[in-house]
């Protein structure tokens, strides 16, 4: 309802307020009516013993009414005096504007309401021990009225005056105390988006705490998140350049070279680079399509040890023409849910590394095997291997090992390791064949699913 | 000129090195910071193109290690890292240029001969002594204000000679100008670049010094 929390604040503040004068003042009210009530009453029973003593002490012969002066007498109060005769009981006195007939409807002992003369009376009646005279005496329930409204009113006046004064020191209490809100808002409007660092966290106040505490958190995930794409673009444009640069130099050198052989070398050259340029390009779409993705795509059923087997196969002529003997130990009929494209690319890219770095003569050895509920994939290798410190670098974006002659970009194992991720797999780096060279290992969990044999 | 090029991408560094020698530049080409410390600290070369993203021992390391030693030979950087803090922390530490990959192999070549010449401590681009002219980036020679056609190892000893003209030059400096354009130098190349160089720009115009080496008068 208020988009202003200090107008809110404010406003239900005055609403409180205003309810608490309402409920005083109606209080003073009922407590004023009463008290007001027992003092009429007593004034009342007071009056009739007067009259009565009064009556008593006269002359008990032809008491005449007097001839009141109007002026000297209250009007709000009214009074009788009777004397009971065997004829009759007469009037002895009465007060002015007083009826001349004992009122009807009203009893001869004790209180009575009266409507008279165009206004509510309150009436009380008494005789005297012998049951000669008896009295009644009322009072104008207005003035009762006013009497009580007056009281009440007195104790709700502080309040209602008080109010507007009250607004505008509430108002400046509330945005006192919502400066703290304020300085943050401050904070966070003249921060340009780069700007992420954490908001200061000391002297806050209770109920910002959380607030600020979260949005730190929030600014430091963004960052983390900002950080890693600048350094991929980054990564990325020095990678790409070096290809770029190769195939410009190669292509200039085509260009002024004496002799056809030259030219021929030079563009061949050229054409590999362009080659290399084409992987990386394709590598580098993989990882931020794959980057983006919260979870694998596209999930289903997988003849994993199909597929290895199929992927193994493809990998085979690169082996025989690296002069490398690639080995594979495959546990038939074992399915995975997963992405099969992704599944492949991850298998590819696996034994792609361990081709690449694997000096000729090595060996490569390619295992699927199910353990307990698990798969476990695992390519070892007896080539170089690296350093137990190094592998936590591994599958680091663009992160390759000092070793010439190898031609990658560094972003195969950033690949495996993100599919690996997607698919909920863990990643381990160990050593490899006979303790030498590099075994990568990926364990699937709780995924073993055995084909049953009439499939199979 | 004797080229030290320290590049550990193969495609890039073949190129550079092809192109370098069609620009007359007589080029070592090394893949990694460690043998190029290594070669640093034994060879003399005219100009260093150094890429930073280097395996063993990373180029501006390697960049510091021999601003310390106090060589002060010309070293361009080259390299994918375009933004100015990297331009500038390659200039700080003691690059004498910057080019950003891809580069054009004539600004290159450029760009090296003219960070030779104000090694040299040279104003003209054009080499001058006697009758002799030589254009380093033409590979051309002139006796008299004619135009001598040169083979390209003869030029290379022709702009040794003339670089450092008034002084003697060993026969090992002049072989090091052959290094890198085949596997080997034969053992008499230089007298015969040098035989072939008397015979078309003049008999009198390189002298010998027995056992010192040969000597290009000044005037």
């Amino acid at each position: 309802m208020f988009r202003s929390i200090q107008l809110r604040l404010l406003t239900l503040t005055l609403l409180s307020i205003l309810a608490a004068a309402l409920l005083t003042g109606w209080f003073a009210y009922r407590e004023a009516s009463h008290e007001v009530d027992e003092l009429i009453n007593s004034q009342l029973v007071q009056y009739a013993r007067i009259m009565l003593a009064l009556a008593h002490a006269g002359d008990n012969d032809e008491v005449k009414s007097p001839n009141f002066d109007e002026h000297y007498f209250n009007p709000h109060v009214i009074f009788q005096i009777w004397e009971h005769r065997p004829d009759g009981d007469k009037l002895l006195l009465r007060s002015p504007g007083a009826p001349r007939a004992w009122p009807p409807g009203v009893a001869m002992e004790g209180y009575s309401a009266l409507r008279f003369g165009g206004t509510d009376w309150r009436t009380f009646a008494a005789a005297d021990d012998q049951n000669q005279h008896y009295v009644m005496a009322a009072l104008d329930l207005h003035l009762r009225n006013e009497l009580t409204t007056d009281i009440a009113w007195v104790n709700l006046k502080p309040y209602l005056f008080s109010l507007p004064i009250l607004s505008l020191v509430l108002a400046w209490v509330i945005s006192r105390g919502l400066a703290p809100l304020r300085g943050l808002e401050a904070d966070l409007a003249t921060r340009s988006p780069e700007r992420l660092d954490a908001l200061p966290e000391t002297d806050l106040p209770r109920e910002l705490r959380p607030l600020v505490l979260t949005m730190n958190r929030l600014f430091g995930r963004v960052a983390q998140v900002l950080e890693n794409e600048r350094r991929f673009t980054s990564d990325a444009a020095h990678e790409l350049r070096t290809p770029l640069a190769a195939m410009k130099a190669q292509l200039q050198v085509a260009q002024r070279a004496p002799d056809g052989r030259e030219v021929h070398g030079a563009i061949g050259k050229a054409l590999h680079g362009a080659d290399r340029m084409t992987h990386l390009v394709a590598e580098l779409l993989t990882l931020a399509r794959l980057e983006g993705a919260q979870a694998a795509p596209g999930m289903t059923a997988v003849a994993l040890s199909d597929l290895v087997e199929e992927a193994a196969g493809e990998m085979r002529a690169v082996a025989v023409e690296r002069g490398l003997d690639l080995a594979t130990t495959i546990e038939p009929a074992l399915n995975l849910n997963g992405n099969p494209d992704l599944l492949r690319v991850l298998v590819r890219n696996l034994l792609d590394n361990a081709l690449r770095y694997v000096p000729g003569g090595g060996h490569v050895l390619l295992s699927l095997a199910g353990q307990d509920a698990d798969i476990v994939l695992r390519v070892a290798d007896d080539g170089p291997g690296v350093a137990a410190a190094e592998r936590s670098k591994l599958g680091l974006r663009f992160h390759r090992f000092e070793q010439q002659a190898v031609e990658g970009v560094g972003l195969g194992l950033s690949i495996v390791r993100r599919i690996a991720e997607l698919h909920g797999a863990e990643l381990e780096f160990g050593d490899g064949l006979n303790g030498k060279g590099l075994g990568v290992t990926l364990r699937f969990p709780s995924q073993a699913v055995r084909t049953p044999r009439q499939v199979a | 000129m004797r080229v030290l090029l320290v590049e550990d991408d193969e495609l890039l560094g073949d190129g550079l090195q092809a192109g370098l020698r069609h620009g007359g530049f007589n080029v070592d080409w090394l893949r990694d910071g460690l043998s190029a410390r290594t070669a640093l600290a034994s060879e003399d070369y005219a100009v260093v193109v150094l890429d930073l993203g280097l395996p063993r021992l990373d180029g501006l390391s390697l960049l510091r290690d021999l601003r310390g030693q106090g060589k002060t030979v010309p070293v361009l950087v080259l390299t994918a890292r375009d933004t100015t803090v990297d331009k500038v922390r390659g200039l700080d530490s003691g690059a004498d240029d910057y080019l950003v990959k891809p580069v054009d192999l004539d600004e290159l070549a450029a760009r090296l001969r003219s960070l030779i010449r104000r090694a040299d401590g040279q104003a003209s681009p054009r080499l001058q002594a006697g009758k002799l002219e030589f254009d380093p980036a033409a590979r051309r020679a002139w006796v008299d204000g004619r135009v001598i056609d040169l083979p390209a190892k003869e030029l290379a000893i022709l702009e040794m000679l003339m670089r450092n003209a008034g002084k003697v030059i060993s026969k090992g400096q002049l072989e090091s100008a052959l290094y890198g354009w085949d596997e080997g130098v034969e053992s008499n190349a230089v007298e015969v670049h040098i035989h072939h160089l008397r015979r078309k720009l003049g008999a009198d115009i390189i002298r010998t010094h027995r056992g010192l080496g040969y000597l290009l008068e000044k005037n």
